[in-house]
């Protein structure tokens, strides 16, 4: 570790091994142990403001002791620490749970069934050095500089492994039982700031690729956005034709399918108020989903491919390709083991993931604005918070550029307007569907998700859209 | 229908609550598991079986690996230069246990006037060492343009000493049976009250080490807690009224176990299952869309000010240094504060402070190893403070002569070794108004009017803008008279400060703990919020389903 930014495949191993001959034996046990570094760069004033070096390495146990559960995290990996988090877990997993009601999907352990996908790791993320960084950075901030503008951002390469491992509820090694995955990731966003005359711009990226984020045009792009964007006038809130750039489009649905999909059939399946649940069914005395059902513009596409290099995944059985909306139709929604065994009765999850891919269209931007008589031209929103669960209707704000469009031009930039708008709305009203592009969406390692840590990565490409009717509920101060 | 659970979820049947665990322990001996088990010690135990690295013990080592990242930090260049070392016990105790126990070291460092940081899990000497060169590697990178100037605020008084956050009853101490049963005690109770459905408890627990060493020869050691409890019940009666609350008695604080085992939990709970009944009995009524005299509860007020005039203070948010993560302030430019820069009413005073006893900011030392101050942030209305560290002060002397804080605030937080300190606001406070008996001769005061309980608030990027939503009721001649679907308030954030025309008295002055984040890798601090209820002159209530 001293010497290396991440501990090594054999050395997450070694540790696994430790810890299993350290567990009383009894009962279900499922090891996350994970290692991460990152380098990260923080500038605001036109000037760096702190970059840092860290390093992390994470144990997590869980213990399911007769129906009794147990989890606990540590930070260190001498024997004595080992023996330590596993006698932890097993003291929480004796004082809680339940003993009355097996409830087998509380522990999804891996199932036979990986047969590869692509990578997410890039050697070139690992040998980016910080002064590289920050010459790039450097050379975007004397550019706001000169211009009298005010630049901060973030730029971040981060790297991540983990060794996954699960026994059955005698002790043994599940079958496909050990998955190893590792993860690189570069994130880059920036924000100009024209405080005098109102304006703000910004672009951001992120991906596994280091050739994918490129510094400068994120910086440029933020730059001349800002400039655009000064002395912005107040219009009227109402219905607007938006056309939506890849990151709004990535705003406005990642609800959709990160907080909706991902929780999955279950769900939707459990309650007659989720937004992918209908009615319960008599003959099956149960609820359904909407499965099957048409729930947005048959355009739409959005899946999740593990063979797609763009978007990748970490090894672990139990993740396939997902199609979870297929011209329109809600096709498939993620699945876990316990559910897939207790009620649908074949063992064929699909586990839950972070990384989705919506089908472009033929259209591009410009073309997109030159076919609108009058509507606006959205950078990104932000502050998105749920108002109704049951139609997913989300209140937030535009952010960091908007502009009017009239009679197939940009005309203006505008003043920020809060909105009030559903994905699935926006999704059903949809005019045109643009070029799809690499958004800005990076995660936050946690240390408690070790289990799925397919929910570490989060590649996302999606297009440009022209939607129709989105509801502008009043105007904000804020720029 | 089989209920969903799910790791982390704090809802659990009644038929599953929070068992007690002696019976769990015959359960288990009835079916041959402890035998099976093999380690019947472990079932027996009066005290957490767990030990702790015996380094997090050992203070001369410890120093003794913060003194090697200082000296290497110093070898390698840095101006200045200051180490965390933490251990942080975290407890959650609810359906799924949860146990954490982290270490980290972390050295910041100062670099012809740039910042480099470097962090690593390991304590030992060869490694503070490495990120002694790592951290200065860091912040040498950033000084392509030659070197910068930093106005670090002079530290008067440098002083070295060791602080523990006082507490009765220390959780980690405790026999964890203790908490268990205390927990089933609570969901015993609340199951012989008519049409509790399901309820749901859970407490968490957290200790921090913190050791503080720096290049101004400043050595600190303190300790610090943190519990909460949340206890949510759900109601169905056989009429089918339903509805749930969420107890917000027991939000963290920098308290021990006796916070959450408090003489007056049951009473809290009492209250809270009467509240929620009389709100079932209102009718339901649909909503008119217009401008109304507003009262806000004390839960919603302080969320009010922790999303608000808390983070607007913040000196790093009014310099832009947060622009491109949570966003900027509605107070523009720190000149505003020598301005009579009018915020609110002038029945407004707002102070932050990290001394309160009890309160979830409280320390003795800041994260640059200041001895925090408290600020009076709004005078009656007016802007007279904003929250500092050492470096951003130093902006201020520079830049604003004639500012009467000439150092800084204390408001640097890191809540671990491992992530670089930022300014978070401290314990807020709403100074109290003239007493007022409770709620209900408030809303008696305000005759007709909007009533909000357990708002939620979201603000826009700039801190200038928000909604309120929440449980909202119709009041009429000084009486509740209907609940209001889906409505909620639409407000500017300073035209609503400035319409505040009555601040609650001292007696129903409650405090809450609230969780802040900031910053693009997520820093996260936790604070108080003290304040009572408010009633506004004049708010927008909209409906907020419904669309333009």
């Amino acid at each position: 570790m001293s010497t290396s930014k991440l501990l090594t495949e054999s050395e997450l191993s070694e540790i696994r091994d430790k810890l299993v001959s350290y567990s009383s034996g009894v009962g279900i046990t499922r090891l996350a142990i994970s290692s991460s570094w990152s380098s990260e760069l923080s500038w605001a004033r036109n000037s760096p403001s702190m970059s840092s070096d860290r390093r992390e390495v994470s144990v997590v146990v869980f213990r399911n002791i007769k129906n009794g559960l147990g989890l606990a995290h540590i930070n260190q990996i001498d024997d004595a620490s080992l023996k330590n988090v596993m006698r932890l877990a097993e003291e929480v997993a004796l004082n809680s749970g339940d003993p009355k009601e097996p409830d087998d999907h509380r522990f999804p352990i891996p199932v036979v069934g990986w047969d590869g996908g692509a990578s997410t790791w890039d050697d070139k993320i690992m040998v980016r050095s910080i002064e590289e960084s920050a010459n790039l950075i450097h050379s975007t901030t004397v550019k706001a500089w000169d211009k009298g503008l005010m630049s901060s951002g973030y730029l971040e390469t981060k790297a991540h492994n983990i060794l996954n491992f699960a026994t059955d509820e005698f002790g043994r090694e599940a079958p496909d039982g050990i998955s190893y995955g590792e993860m690189t990731q570069i994130q880059c966003s920036a924000t100009v700031r024209d405080a005098s005359r109102g304006g703000s711009g910004w672009a951001g990226k992120s991906s596994y690729r280091l050739a994918d984020v490129s510094e400068s045009a994120i910086a440029e792009k933020a730059l001349d956005r800002a400039v655009q964007s000064i002395n912005p006038v107040k219009v009227e809130p109402g219905r607007y034709t938006v056309v939506l750039e890849p990151q709004a489009t990535a705003d406005l649905i990642d609800h959709l399918i990160l907080d909706v999909t991902i929780m999955g059939r279950r769900y939707a399946e459990s309650s007659a108020h989720h937004v992918m649940g209908l009615a319960v069914d008599p003959s099956l005395s149960r609820i359904r989903s909407k499965m099957g059902s048409r729930i947005v513009d048959s355009r739409v596409t959005i899946s999740h491919s593990i063979k797609d290099s763009n978007l990748g995944v970490l090894p672990m059985a139990g993740v396939r390709d997902i199609t979870l909306i297929e011209n329109g139709v809600l096709k498939e929604l993620y699945t876990d083991r316990g559910l897939v065994l207790n009620e649908l009765n074949y063992n064929k999850p699909n586990l839950e993931r972070n990384s989705y891919r919506m089908e472009e269209g033929s259209s591009t931007t410009e073309e997109m604005i030159l076919s609108t008589k009058r509507g606006l031209f959205v950078t990104r929103l932000s502050g998105m918070t749920l108002v109704d669960t049951r139609s997913l209707l989300m209140s937030g704000v535009t952010r960091d550029g908007l502009w009017l469009i009239e009679e197939g031009k940009i005309v203006k930039a505008v003043r920020n307007f809060r909105f009030l708008e559903s994905p699935l709305y926006a999704l059903s009203n949809i005019e045109e569907i643009g070029q799809a592009e690499r958004v800005f969406h990076p995660r936050q390692p946690s240390t408690f998700m070790g289990f799925t840590p397919q929910m570490l990565l989060s590649q996302v490409i999606v297009p440009s859209l022209k939607v129709r009717d989105f509801s502008f509920t009043s105007t904000i101060d804020a720029i | 229908m089989k209920k969903y659970r799910k790791f982390g979820s704090h809802i659990l049947d009644y038929s599953t609550s929070l068992q007690n665990r002696r019976s769990f322990i015959q359960n288990c001996a009835s079916v041959g598991f402890v035998t099976t088990l093999g380690t019947p010690e472990l079932l027996t135990t009066q005290k957490s079986q767990f030990e702790p690295n015996p380094l997090v013990v050992n203070q001369d080592k410890i120093w003794e690996i913060c003194s090697a990242s200082i000296e290497s930090a110093k070898a390698a260049g840095a101006t200045y230069a200051d180490v965390r070392m933490t251990y942080t016990s975290s407890r959650s105790m609810s359906i799924l246990s949860f146990g954490s126990e982290v270490m980290g070291i972390g050295l910041r460092v100062l670099v012809d006037g740039y910042w480099g940081f470097a962090s690593s899990p390991i304590w030992s000497v060869d490694e503070a060492a490495r990120l002694g060169q790592a951290a200065v590697r860091q912040a040498k990178a950033c000084c392509i343009s030659g070197p910068k100037h930093v106005d670090i605020a002079p530290v008067k008084i440098i002083e070295s000493g060791q602080w523990i956050m006082p507490v009765n009853d220390d959780p980690f101490e405790l026999n964890p049976d203790e908490i268990y049963d205390y927990l089933n005690s609570i969901s015993v109770a609340l199951k012989h009250w008519p049409g509790v459905n399901t309820a749901a408890a859970s407490v968490g627990f957290r200790k921090t080490d913190k050791y503080f060493v720096s290049t101004y020869d400043q050595k600190v050691f303190q300790r610090t807690y943190l519990s909460s409890a949340n206890i949510l019940i759900v109601y169905l009666d056989k009429t089918g009224r339903n509805g749930h609350l969420s107890i917000d008695s027991f939000t963290p604080a920098g308290k021990g176990f006796d916070y959450i085992r408090n003489s007056g939990m049951r009473n809290e709970l009492r209250a809270g299952y009467e509240e929620l009944l009389e709100d079932l009995s209102l009718p339901v009524k649909p909503l008119e869309v217009g401008r109304y005299p507003i009262l806000l509860d004390s839960s919603t007020v302080a969320n009010l000010l922790h999303k608000t005039i808390g983070p607007a203070t913040e000196l790093d948010r009014i310099l832009g240094y947060e622009a491109n993560s949570t966003g900027t302030s509605f107070i523009n430019d720190p000149k505003q504060i020598l301005q009579s820069y009018r915020v609110a009413s002038d029945k407004v005073t707002v102070t932050s402070d990290r001394s309160v006893e009890g309160s979830a900011g409280t320390v003795k030392w800041d994260d640059d190893g200041v001895a925090p101050k408290d600020v009076v942030l709004i005078d009656r209305g007016l802007l007279k403070g904003v929250q500092t560290d050492s470096e951003r002060s130093g902006w201020l002397n520079r830049n604003l002569s004639g500012y009467h804080i000439n150092s800084s605030t204390g408001s640097m937080v890191t809540d671990n070794a491992q992530t670089p300190p930022n300014i978070f606001s401290g314990n807020l406070t709403l100074s109290p108004g003239e007493d007022s008996s409770s709620d209900e001769a408030l809303i008696k005061e305000m005759g007709d009017g909007v009533y909000i309980k357990h708002g939620s608030v979201d603000v826009d990027f700039q801190l200038s803008s928000g909604v309120v939503s929440g449980n909202v009721y119709e009041v009429r001649n000084g009486k509740r008279i209907a609940s209001l679907q889906s409505a909620g308030i639409l407000f500017n954030t300073l035209d609503l400060w400035k319409s505040a025309l009555r601040i609650g008295g001292s007696d129903l002055q409650r405090t809450f703990g609230l969780s802040a984040s900031k910053t693009n890798y997520g820093a996260q601090a936790t604070t108080s919020v003290t304040s009572s209820p408010v009633i506004f002159r004049e708010g927008t209530v909209i409906d907020l389903t419904r669309k333009a």
